[in-house]
């Protein structure tokens, strides 16, 4: 009833779901927490700092919920409003502070290194978590943009022009980011064969 | 194709599922790049898999109820009539303390008697104030509540 009302008012159909779903801030926060968490982790190599973004992003996004269009999936719609947060923090002193003063800075090769144990052999886990540990080890020494196009892609399974909208950067410019990033990686995965 | 394999730029093309016609089809005939695209596949898939496990594992902090469940203007205005209250209280109290010194020998008891039941009145009005800034400190949460209970119990929701 209560979304069917609120998808008359702004005449989006397809956003009944989205838009009852981003009511309920546990519901937001317990459906899309991880992912993002992991997106804006690796984003920035600093735990802490993700942890803080990624509650100021579930807060914003709630306060901001009548805006969302539904013109995107909601993770997506996360997924921007917290790269826009870290853009913010690196133009402010907060995320020099953060940087400088941060204890805990994310060993982004640990994290990479936990794998389900369940899902093989120990042969096949330890395998599976060099390979992880390579790819992470490779996204540290890649620059903010090609690192964070490549995990919305790569992680977050958005699109190129999704991403294009997101970042507000050409496609042409998101796709050579991109290839630069592929390129570090395949050779860094080559090195280990 | 004059190359006999995939260029960089095909494949991160390939890679991303954003591969043209020509590409696809070499990777149908060409073992090596079909290869070469699902070890790097495989490896942006553990990394991937690592990535969440971690998060998952991670625990969530919590969001301050106040900020979650109270509305910006309602938070604002419980904290402005607390500091409203404060502020006549102390100023009705310094404005009316010279009178009262100055007055103090010549009160009469009916007097007296007055500003007791002016002391109940101000109590009685302090009393509803108190209530009224309870009421706004409470009721986003209620609010809320019996919002999320209604919404449950709608048949839209029971429908889903």
């Amino acid at each position: 009833m209560y979304a069917a009302h609120a998808s008359n008012l702004i005449g989006f159909p397809v956003q009944t779901r989205a838009v009852s779903e981003l009511d309920d801030i546990d519901q937001l926060v317990e459906k899309y927490r991880s992912r993002l968490l992991r997106f804006v982790t690796f984003s920035l190599g600093d735990r802490d700092l993700a942890e803080s973004i990624v509650q100021d992003t579930f807060m914003k996004a709630f306060g901001a919920r009548q805006s969302f269009r539904g013109e995107c999936s909601v993770q997506t719609w996360l997924n921007r409003i917290a790269l826009n947060m870290i853009r913010d923090h690196q133009r402010t002193q907060k995320f020099r502070f953060w940087k400088s003063f941060a204890q805990k800075a994310l060993d982004i090769t640990e994290v990479a290194g936990i794998l389900p144990s369940e899902r093989s052999s120990p042969e096949k886990s330890l395998l599976m978590r060099e390979r992880a540990a390579q790819v992470a080890k490779v996204l540290e020494g890649l620059s903010f943009n090609q690192r964070t196009i490549f995990l919305m892609r790569f992680q977050e399974e958005m699109e190129i022009q999704e991403i294009s909208l997101a970042i507000d950067m050409s496609v042409n410019t998101v796709k050579t980011h991109l290839h630069r990033a592929v390129k570090a990686v395949r050779e860094k995965i080559g090195e280990t064969k | 194709m004059t190359n006999p394999h995939l260029t960089e730029e095909q494949f991160t093309e390939a890679l991303a599922g954003d591969c043209d016609f020509d590409v696809s089809r070499h990777l149908q005939t060409c073992p090596q790049c079909q290869w070469e695209i699902e070890r790097v596949q495989a490896a942006i898939s553990d990394f991937t898999a690592a990535g969440l496990e971690w998060a998952e594992q991670q625990a969530p902090a919590s969001i301050p109820v106040c900020s979650r469940f109270v509305p910006h203007w309602q938070a604002v205005s419980s904290w402005t009539a607390a500091a409203l209250v404060a502020a006549a209280v102390l100023f009705g109290v310094h404005q009316e303390r010279p009178s009262q010194m100055a007055a103090a020998n010549a009160i009469p008891a009916v007097e007296r008697s007055e500003s007791a039941a002016d002391v109940a009145d101000d109590n009685r009005l302090l009393a509803a104030i108190d209530t009224e800034i309870r009421w706004q400190a409470q009721s986003p949460v209620s609010i809320e509540r019996s919002d999320k209970e209604s919404r449950s119990q709608s048949p839209h929701k029971l429908a889903n």
